[in-house]
């Protein structure tokens, strides 16, 4: 059986074409003569539908003719209704068909109407919340709770099933396999080895503290590989601290040995080790071209960990850390003299340069292009074609130095020039030799000035018309010169410019690949206000198991394996590499591991509570009912716990201990159907068919919570009291951060942010689409309903809102600098929007989120935008496009110039395409100035964008601004009952179908009285009868 | 449940030396009952990709691990020559890749050669792996799910891992890779657990079903009619886990059936003699399928990127001064024919094991044709991961069809092979991962 449609049109708009026709309702009392399909209805759909959707053809995947009149099963029905919706809003059949007469068309949907209410009365049966199985998410906050672990469970069983419209909850496609079964015991034995402890294992310690020279003589290891970025040993310090330290000096040297620094993915001019520590300028993120992107962003420092640290257990990682610097000199500082004049100088054939200035010559140069030996000098050989030499140079100590050029003269007409290129800035020189200089052996010219660190460099000599060269001459430049100081100058104007900036850290953990690194981050990113020289400590909490580390039972040799990869870096992204962004001075990191709050931890205490001078029989019975009772989510019955018991005692029999032969009954608890399903027994229904208070306590908590009942839900229900007090539960529900995993599950679901994810963005046509944006994007659609939900703001801000949910990265992103101002840093906040940016106003309709999931990865994608709008916001889907559509013809003419939207209009020139797209394409060609990756984008192939349409009831419509007004003015009711019918079927875990269709209006009606407010939804669905009975 | 052709194997194997027995068998073959053939799948994957000159370089087509022309008459080209008695029980694929991998670094495409997971964000998303999809239907009839074999033993890490297998939560199987240790492990009596310690854990978990069975149960005369069609379907569930369990628990009753283990050496090292260590694995899978101890094997015989034992082969077996993954990256003149003459040694240690399978014979007939073998890697020439080199023989028994060389576009994902590898030992699925159908023209349509 086909899934069935979530079917919402409510007839709020007549379209002109049908305004003659009176509402259904209306009808149904005036005419109460039954009509008898064989001869009445059956001919009509023989002359107007059958062409189309008969025998011979199944336009759109419907077929009529042997559609069952009596609408016995609930998918004819279903498809039945759907016929009406069409025929009464006009829609068919299509405009340019044979029409029915007004009588006629009234007739047949009077026949529809009617037998569709009797077919829904027959089948209020299927309307009832079928068992649901609790989904992957639900079970691990379920059993999160009932351990006092923070394991996720979810990250070992299978992924759930989702309906036809993204649901995973549903109770009818919730399977429980063989592997569920299997999975469950495995997990619920898992989880119960954590909680329930024997002896406090021993603690893991490291802490590594950086600085310059903080390592040397000190033992510490250094791995290299493919990219490495590794800190040499004696810029940091390794200290063994856990309770496992080795006491054997030996093996303490072999393990500090184990421990290294990188920074794979970090660009040496991001990062430097000065004396206080590691200085980090802002991360900057890499384009998303493997394996770069793979590494981090630009810089981030890991600890490097191999095959030293435990599997299990919470743990946590402390950064001791402090508003930064940017450290004296940077090498990008190529700057030409201010007034030119060489302190190197040719006398009587020699060079004469200063004491302890560096003379490079000629010979010494290497990777020549274009250059033939002529004395001690190197000339051009085909003068105009670039020429290249390249020379290596150490220098002492850091500073600034003056770069001068040793070279033959050459007449103007020669257009003698020079390129200086180091560290990938270039000096470019046009000669004007005088003729006293072109009298002489050798000119010596001075090309510029650099900042530079001690240690090694090379630069590069060329370029078209090159002069040629005998010697460089690199002279250091005293600290009182003029252009020294200048540029000191500008160093400090770049510490302004982010003094009033927070640099943030962001901790991660991975697991090191060849190329780069399996690794996610954890925790929330925090600001460091801390001044410099005052660091303070910042701690990060996670559960290894939860994390990417690396395998277990690796077995594995090689040197670069089982390398657990633990660091940070400054979350205060920027967007090029000319920003230093504020820098953040990282003094030490510290990983302890496994980590417990107290001991015994509350996991075990909760299970194994004070025994109060039970004996052994009756604290473990204790113990099991307890346990039980709030596993099940329901009193027990007289006698429940007694099979339990029994096989405890059993065990027990055969020399388990006490804690062993509970944990393995616990296991079979958890292992009960009991507690897999959200069990809604018959026998215990009040004679209404009312849900007693229990099950109407784990109805609301699995909806509103994703998760168990806490102890006051618990209380309530089992005063009898819940009932009475549900508006109030529910309020207190949402406002409970467990409400987050609810919007995050529902959100992701109801505006398949799963397309968002899986969309793989064209990296060549938008450069800087990174993962940073992509998570933004995400977290902005979850920021911006969570909001609509905590302030209780009017559905119609779905479409219209006055703000949006942006951090700075994001806010740059789209192109909004005054908003990035206002929200620096990574945390979404709500921030003011002002008229001039309407596009941005559209509430979820600017999301990059919906842009990016409807694109073909380069460019938008009208049809896919369409199906969105009109499918998610207006709860109409449309039918899935016929097997073997064409696909978009690359013949036709003028095919690459085109956008897709014009391509799309072409292949809907397409006889068997039309129909339908003339239905969904108009409310997606609106989007077209909304770029692929959710960019105002006014122009596109040299073209400005057409984004005109005009709807299919003939409303024109200009833009996302255009149909954002349109949707609040024309489409209110139907935003709002498509959005109940979403929640609905969330809140139940079932289909929606057309015999719901009375409860959802009663529904919409409480949501209108209501104002349209977000919370009315919930409020009214709660209140439901379905929501309230069986 | 007892199976009377477990009997008759039984009785057979003991009463005979098993390369000795076709006569014997074909005599008994038309007493035995008809049924449907046993069905196996088998693995084989190498490292760091294969010679592939252009098709056109007169000078070095001959090292071309993949034939020129498709279709039935191809010629193989030195390297696949000593493949030529199984001709007609192989087929060759060119062109097939895993489309989420094609872009990845060949080395790192390794990690995808059974799942056609996707490596390419900074997440490590892979997914089962197809032997263990078959493993959880056909584990049903054999002491073991399956045997997860390599060079180099564990899982490696990520990226360069040492097993092809992963399971249904992705996570890698570690692998086995010293003979000794698997023989006494899976050929002998009890195993590495003791036998009372296995039956005390299968007995508990017996016992934890048995409790969840009676709850559910006394569920399922509460509920309505609806809800109790979903929890027969957790019925039905814990019945089949049940089911296992005592199929287990009667594995540890009944004694493997004698057999001759002479010619498998067990103590052969990789990195002493490479062509020994090969064979003797060849043999021992051979062995474990004719003993029925499992239908499903995957065998890594060396890890990528010139990691682990593997990479020093082509010293060992053949005095080439370069590891098989210098190799690899290697252009200098005649850089092709040592390639090629490496991937040649492989290739005849593979054809010893057809050979093996070929030659011993159940009461299907010879293994081979009941047994599926999938020979490849997961890059075709340096670290290009497309167009692998892809080898599937055996299996006429299920239904497989060879003997041509076919050359496919990249609109068919190597799941499609997977595909039809499934449905060919009984596992009725339509896809696998990112399939998009099967191959037609081997597997039945």
């Amino acid at each position: 059986m086909a899934p069935l449609p979530l079917r919402t049109i409510a007839p709020v708009v007549l379209l002109p074409l049908v305004s003659g026709i009176p509402p259904t309702g209306a009808q149904r009392d005036q005419d109460p003569r039954p009509i008898d399909y064989a001869r009445q209805i059956q001919p009509l759909l023989q002359t107007y539908c059958y062409r189309c959707h008969g025998e011979h053809k199944q336009k759109a995947d419907v077929r009529i003719d042997t559609l069952d009149p009596a609408m016995s099963t609930r998918t004819d029905a279903e498809r039945w209704h759907l016929a009406l919706d069409m025929i009464r809003d006009g829609e068919m059949p299509p405009e340019d068909e044979a029409q029915p007469s007004d009588d006629e068309r009234r007739l047949l949907v009077r026949w529809l109407d009617e037998s569709l209410a009797a077919a829904a009365t027959r089948q209020q049966a299927e309307r009832r919340v079928v068992l649901r199985r609790l989904t992957r998410e639900q079970y691990s906050h379920s059993l999160q709770d009932l351990l006092g672990v923070d394991i996720d469970f979810t990250r070992r069983l299978p992924q759930d099933g989702r309906t036809k419209h993204g649901f995973a909850n549903n109770g009818e496609v919730l399977r429980a396999s063989p592997l569920h079964v299997e999975t469950y015991e495995q997990l619920a034995r898992q989880g119960l080895a954590q909680a329930i402890v024997t002896e406090r294992p021993k603690t893991t310690r490291y802490r590594v503290t950086f600085g310059r020279g903080k390592g040397e003589g000190q033992v510490a290891g250094h791995t290299g590989g493919y990219q490495a970025v590794p800190l040499p040993t004696d810029d940091f310090r390794v200290e063994v601290l856990g309770d496992d330290r080795p006491t054997d000096e030996r093996a303490l040297r072999a393990l500090q040995k184990r421990i290294s620094v990188g920074l794979r993915g970090s660009s040496q001019d991001r990062f430097r080790t000065v004396d206080e520590g590691m200085m980090l300028l802002s991360a900057l993120p890499h384009r998303e071209v493997v394996p770069q992107s793979w590494q981090g962003p630009s810089p981030n420092l890991k600890l490097e960990l191999q095959h030293c640290w435990p599997r299990q257990g919470d743990f946590v990682l402390r950064v001791r850390a402090s508003r930064g610097y940017v450290p004296a000199l940077r090498e990008d500082l190529l700057v030409k003299l201010d007034e030119p004049a060489a302190v190197a100088s040719w006398r009587d054939g020699d060079l004469v340069a200063p004491d302890g200035a560096i003379v490079l010559r000629a010979e010494q140069s290497d990777q020549r292009q274009n250059l033939r030996g002529d004395g001690d000098a190197l000339l051009a050989v085909d003068v105009p074609k670039a020429s290249r030499a390249r020379l290596r140079f150490e220098l002492p100590r850091e500073g600034f130095y003056q770069i001068d050029l040793v070279h033959p003269p050459a007449k103007p007409d020669a257009m003698p020039s020079v390129r200086l290129k180091v560290s990938g800035q270039n000096v470019d020189e046009r000669l004007q030799l005088d003729d006293e200089a072109l009298r002489r052996t050798r000119v010596v010219t001075p090309l510029g000035a650099i900042g530079m660190r001690e240690g090694r460099h090379h630069l590069e000599l060329g370029g078209p018309f090159f002069v040629g060269f005998s010697h460089v001459v690199i002279t250091a430049m005293a600290d009182d010169h003029p252009l020294v100081q200048r540029l000191r100058q500008r160093r400090q104007q770049q510490d302004d410019a982010v003094r009033e900036l927070t640099p943030a850290l962001r901790a991660l953990i991975g697991t090191r690949t060849d190329d780069g690194m399996d690794y996610t981050t954890f925790g929330e990113p925090v600001d460091v206000r801390a001044p410099l020289g005052e660091a303070e400590t910042f701690e990060f909490f996670g559960r290894l198991e939860n994390l990417p580390i690396p395998e277990p039972e690796s077995g594995d040799t090689e040197v670069l394996s089982g390398f657990l990869l633990l660091g940070v870096w400054n979350d205060h992204l920027v967007k090029s590499a000319k920003q230093t962004g504020p820098p953040l001075l990282v003094e030490a990191i510290e990983f302890e591991a496994p980590w417990f709050a107290t001991w015994p931890p509350r996991s075990h205490t909760d299970i194994f509570f004070a025994r109060d001078g039970r004996d052994d029989d009756a604290y473990a019975r204790a113990v099991i009912e307890r346990f039980a009772q709030r596993a099940f989510r329901r009193p027990l019955q007289p006698g429940e716990v007694d099979r339990y018991a029994a096989f405890c005692a059993d065990l027990r029999g055969g020399g388990e201990r006490l804690e062993d032969a509970v944990a393995e009954v616990l296991v079979a608890v958890l292992c009960s159907p009991d507690f897999l399903f959200l069990c809604e027994p018959e026998d215990q229904l009040r004679d209404d068919g009312a849900l007693p208070d229990w099950m109407l306590q784990n109805r609301l908590s699995y909806f509103l919570w994703d998760g168990p009942p806490d102890d006051e839900l618990r209380a309530l229900a089992a005063e009898g009291r819940l009932r009475g007090e549900l508006l109030a539960q529910v309020d207190r529900m949402l406002d409970d951060p467990r409400a987050q995993r609810f919007l995050r599950r529902f959100t992701e679901q109801w505006l398949r942010l799963d397309r968002h994810d899986g969309m793989a963005i064209h990296v060549g046509e938008h450069r800087d689409y990174t993962r940073f944006v992509k998570r933004d994007m995400r977290d902005e659609t979850h920021a911006f309903v969570r909001m609509c939900f905590a302030e209780d703001l009017p559905l119609t801000t779905f479409v219209q809102a006055d703000f949006a949910m942006l951090n700075q990265n994001l806010a740059e992103f789209y192109g909004l600098p005054d908003a990035a101002r206002r929200v620096p840093g990574a945390r979404l906040r709500a921030v003011a929007l002002p008229d001039d940016m309407p596009e941005r106003r559209g509430g979820l309709l600017s999301h990059g989120s919906f842009h990016v999931g409807h694109s073909d990865g380069t460019e938008p994608h009208p049809i896919k935008r369409a199906v969105w709008l009109k499918g998610q916001l207006l709860g109409d889907h449309p039918p899935p496009p016929p097997p073997n559509v064409p696909d978009l013809d690359p013949s036709t003419p003028g095919f690459a110039e085109m956008t897709l939207k014009q391509r799309i209009e072409a292949h809907r020139d397409n006889d068997s395409c039309r129909d339908c797209h003339a239905g969904i394409d108009p409310y997606g060609f609106v989007f077209e100035r909304m770029s692929a990756v959710g960019r105002l984008q006014p122009e596109r192939k040299g073209r400005a964008v057409d984004a005109t349409s005009t709807l299919p009831d003939g409303t024109p419509v200009d833009g996302l601004v255009g149909m954002q007004r349109y949707l609040v003015e024309h489409r209110r009711d139907q935003l709002a009952r498509a959005f109940a019918t979403h929640l609905f079927a969330y809140a139940l875990g079932r289909d929606v179908h057309f015999a719901d269709d009375d409860e959802l209006d009663r529904i919409v009606e409480h949501v209108r009285i209501a104002g349209y407010r977000t919370r009315s939804v919930v409020r009214a669905i709660v209140s439901s009868p379905s929501f309230l009975s069986k | 449940m007892h199976r009377p052709w477990h009997l008759d194997r039984r009785t057979f194997l003991r009463g005979t030396g098993v390369a000795a027995a076709l006569p014997m068998l074909d005599a008994m073959r038309p007493l035995l009952p008809k049924r449907e053939p046993v069905r196996r799948m088998c693995f084989v994957y190498f490292p760091n990709g294969a010679a592939m000159p252009a098709e056109d370089d007169e000078q070095w087509g001959d090292w071309r691990w993949l034939p020129r022309a498709p279709g039935r008459d191809y010629q193989f080209t030195r390297v696949l020559r000593c493949l030529e008695p199984f001709r007609d029980q192989l087929s060759l694929f060119g062109g097939l890749s895993h489309p989420l991998s094609r872009e990845l670094l060949g080395h790192l495409a390794g990690d995808t050669w059974l799942t056609a997971g996707d490596l390419r964000g900074d997440v490590y998303k892979n997914r089962v792996s197809v032997d263990q999809v078959a493993a959880r239907q056909l584990k049903k009839h054999t002491r073991y799910p399956s045997l997860v074999l390599s060079t180099d033993g564990g899982v490696g890490y990520k990226s360069r891992t040492s097993t092809l297998s992963f399971d249904h939560a992705a996570r890698p199987i570690p692998s086995e890779h010293r003979q000794r240790l698997i023989f006494e492990r899976y050929f002998t009596a009890g195993g590495a657990a003791s036998l009372a310690a296995r039956r005390h854990t299968l007995q508990r978990g017996k016992k934890i079903v048995d409790l969840i069975h009676e709850d559910a149960k006394r569920l399922q005369n509460r509920v309505g009619e609806h809800d109790r069609r979903k929890l027969d379907e957790y019925l039905q569930s814990l019945d089949s886990v049940e089911e296992q369990l005592r199929r287990n628990e009667q594995w540890l009753d009944r004694p493997l059936p004698a057999f001759d283990s002479s010619h498998v050496e067990l103590d052969a090292a990789a990195n002493v003699d490479p062509g020994a260590y090969l064979r003797s694995m060849y043999d021992l899978i051979a062995l474990a399928l004719q003993l029925d101890l499992t239908r499903v094997v995957t065998f890594m015989t060396g890890r990528e990127d010139g990691m682990g034992f593997a990479d020093q082969f082509p010293n060992r077996a053949l005095g080439i001064p370069r590891g098989h993954h210098t190799i690899s990256h290697d252009t200098h003149d005649g850089h092709w024919e040592q390639w090629g003459r490496y991937d040649r040694w492989h290739a005849e240690q593979f054809a010893h094991f057809l050979k093996r399978l070929n030659e011993t014979v159940d009461e299907d007939g010879p293994l081979l044709d009941t047994t599926q073998v999938l020979y490849g890697s997961c890059c075709s020439t340096t670290h290009n991961a497309r167009n692998l080199p892809l080898l599937l023989c055996g299996g006429a028994a299920l239904g497989l069809r060879h003997g041509a060389y076919t050359k496919f576009d990249e609109d068919t994902p190597f799941s499609n092979v997977f595909v039809g590898m499934l449905n060919a030992v009984g596992v009725e699925t339509e896809a696998f991962a990112d399939s998009t159908g099967t191959l037609r023209g081997v597997f039945r349509a």
